[in-house]
């Protein structure tokens, strides 16, 4: 039924690997049913949007080299989805980032902010990529290709991890409060989209989710080393 | 530069690296990089993330032909299988850590518990020169006998019947610990199942995976052990500045946790046990545990039938000040002659 490549295979194989890391990760937390903070609520949506992007890419490999109309719809749509996903994960990044390390400035609520306005922009214009495929297309061999602006798709989307990451070095900077190192968080989505510059494999699905997994255990092992010098009076 | 095939390996034992080395690096820096717990943990990351290396090298070089080239990838392909192997013995050393004896009986039992993995090194090493395990050919084409399939098979069951044992003893003692055995068997059956179907070596992957799972079960369980000492360190310090009365302090469920220093059980069971509501009663288990049951009734008491328990319970319906409810128990345990774990695991069962 479907005609897999090697490397289909293995874009595959590594996002099964993601969707499996992310799973774990929302059973450790217990799908954060008994958390109500922002921070958190953020959190568990970038978990849910890093299964979406693998699902959408898994089948969007799946439908790849079918020529007939329905698997290049599906395809359009599957990689639609998948750079949606990838957007509003930008998004609720940078005001997950906002909302742990902004020191002295309150951010009450989740919601749209002027920061965001270029996300938007780039989701209106996946819609019109459906049309005009500027950003992307399936050819007639049903074969995905960049379309004139394919770059800036990576660049507009990559260009939000650095604010947040601002945010983190100036926090660490000013309070020392971190243990972790902030690169550790950055480091695996930027060799994942490097080596899909570099490569056809699609790492990115699986550099989003150890990001977001090492975000969680960053995170938790700094609480816990706060509890721990808490609990000795 | 390599064939499809070939890349499709390096890439998935790429993510693995990726994985496994940050997990080491979050280990390094976080709660447990000073714990005997944390030293093996980490060896076992290493060797995962050495075994990786060793996987992708193997496969890079295939093709490749230079003298004596099938010896290297003889020799490579050994490593890869012996650290395997390490990887295994460190699982074991450091399941039986967490779950069944102490840092110093590991030490003593060291040679004697891990001869199966030293007997299985000792064979892995005796193929190099026989080749009854596997051999290369000409093209470092990696060939295994049915020898090698029959170790793996019992080197898999013997972990997984271990596995099984921690599974058994966590449901024993449900409540006591956040890490799951299956968090980190699963990716591996997973690994071990999408080898045997896809001609792709996916175990490292798999290993790197549970690898991640246990480490934050590792930290949630710390975390929360913690957060419960230090909130009622906090609670204690309150009461002492006068911000809070008597019998003001709620909480929603029973709280067990571990305290290292006997001054501070003693506190906590003596001193803030006045501020606790009625219905609430800390239950002192053993030296350096303590269990606080909340919203304690009489049916829980009587459930019990545990005449101090069922007393105190009597004592707090009747109204009298909560310092009389802190219960100490361990007469009652030496006379049942039961562990703690046992104790708060009978407790649970008639509690419901």
């Amino acid at each position: 039924m479907f005609e897999l490549t090697h490397l289909n295979y293995a874009t595959i194989i590594i996002d099964g690997g993601a969707i499996l890391l992310v799973w774990g990760i929302l059973w450790q937390t217990r799908f954060m049913r008994s958390s109500g903070r922002p921070s958190d609520r953020l959190f568990f949506g970038m978990l849910l949007l890093t299964i979406v992007m693998a699902v959408a890419d898994i089948v969007a490999y799946l439908a790849e080299y079918h020529a007939d109309a329905l698997m290049k719809n599906v395809q359009l749509l599957s990689n639609t989805t998948y750079f949606m996903a990838i957007t509003i994960f930008e998004m609720s990044w940078l005001d997950y980032c906002h909302f742990r390390f902004r020191d002295g400035e309150e951010i009450r609520k989740i919601g749209l902010k002027p920061e965001f306005i270029p996300g938007i922009l780039m989701i209106g214009l996946l819609f019109i990529n459906q049309t005009t495929g500027y950003f992307f297309y399936i050819d007639e061999m049903g074969i995905y290709r960049d379309g004139i602006l394919g770059k800036v798709i990576t660049i507009g989307l990559f260009a939000y991890f650095i604010p947040g990451v601002i945010d983190i070095a100036k926090y660490r900077t000013a309070d020392k409060k971190l243990l972790i190192p902030v690169w550790i968080y950055i480091m695996p989505v930027v060799v994942a989209a490097v080596s899909c510059v570099l490569d056809d494999i699609s790492m990115v699905t699986m550099g989003f989710a150890v990001t977001i997994a090492f975000t969680h255990l960053g995170t938790m092992s700094e609480i816990a080393e706060y509890n721990s010098k808490e609990s000795v009076l | 530069m390599f064939a499809d095939d070939i890349k499709v390996i390096l890439y998935v034992d790429f993510a693995a690296a990726i994985l496994s080395a940050g997990v080491l690096v979050l280990c390094s820096w976080g709660i447990i990089k000073d714990r005997f717990e944390g030293k093996i943990f980490r060896a076992l990351l290493s060797v995962v993330l050495a075994f990786t290396a060793f996987d992708a090298a193997l496969y890079a070089i295939r093709g490749l032909n230079f003298p004596g080239f099938r010896f290297v990838a003889v020799l490579l392909w050994t490593v890869r299988e012996l650290l395997l192997i390490i990887s295994g013995s460190l699982w074991m050393i450091y399941a039986n850590y967490r779950f069944y004896h102490s840092q110093d009986s590991i030490r003593r039992s060291f040679w004697k518990f891990h001869i199966p993995f030293y007997a299985a090194m000792a064979v892995v090493a005796g193929n190099l020169f026989f080749g009854f395990l596997f051999y290369c050919d000409a093209e470092g084409g990696y060939h295994s006998t049915q020898l090698l399939y029959a170790i793996d098979l019992l080197l898999f069951v013997y972990l997984t019947v271990f596995a099984v044992q921690i599974v058994l003893y966590q449901r024993k003692n449900r409540d006591l610990i956040f890490f799951n055995v299956w968090a980190f068997l699963t990716p591996v059956l997973l690994g071990g199942v999408v080898s045997i179907i896809l001609p792709y070596s996916v175990a490292p992957l798999g290993l790197a995976l549970g690898l991640t799972y246990i480490y934050t079960g590792i930290i949630n369980e710390k975390s929360f052990q913690d957060r419960t000492t230090g909130y009622l360190n906090r609670l204690y310090m309150r009461y002492l500045k006068g911000e809070i009365e008597k019998g003001s302090f709620r909480c929603r469920s029973a709280m067990r946790y571990q305290i290292g220093r006997e001054e501070d059980m003693e506190r906590f069971a003596g001193i803030l046990t006045p501020l606790l509501p009625k219905k609430c009663v800390i239950i002192r288990y053993s030296a350096d545990t303590v269990i606080m049951f909340t919203e304690v009734t009489e049916k829980i008491a009587l459930r019990m039938m545990e005449e101090d328990v069922r007393a105190a319970v009597d004592r707090m319906n009747a109204g009298q000040e909560g310092s009389d409810t802190a219960v100490t128990i361990d007469s009652m345990i030496k006379k049942k002659k039961e562990t703690p774990i046992d104790f708060y695991q009978r407790f649970l069962e008639k509690v419901g």
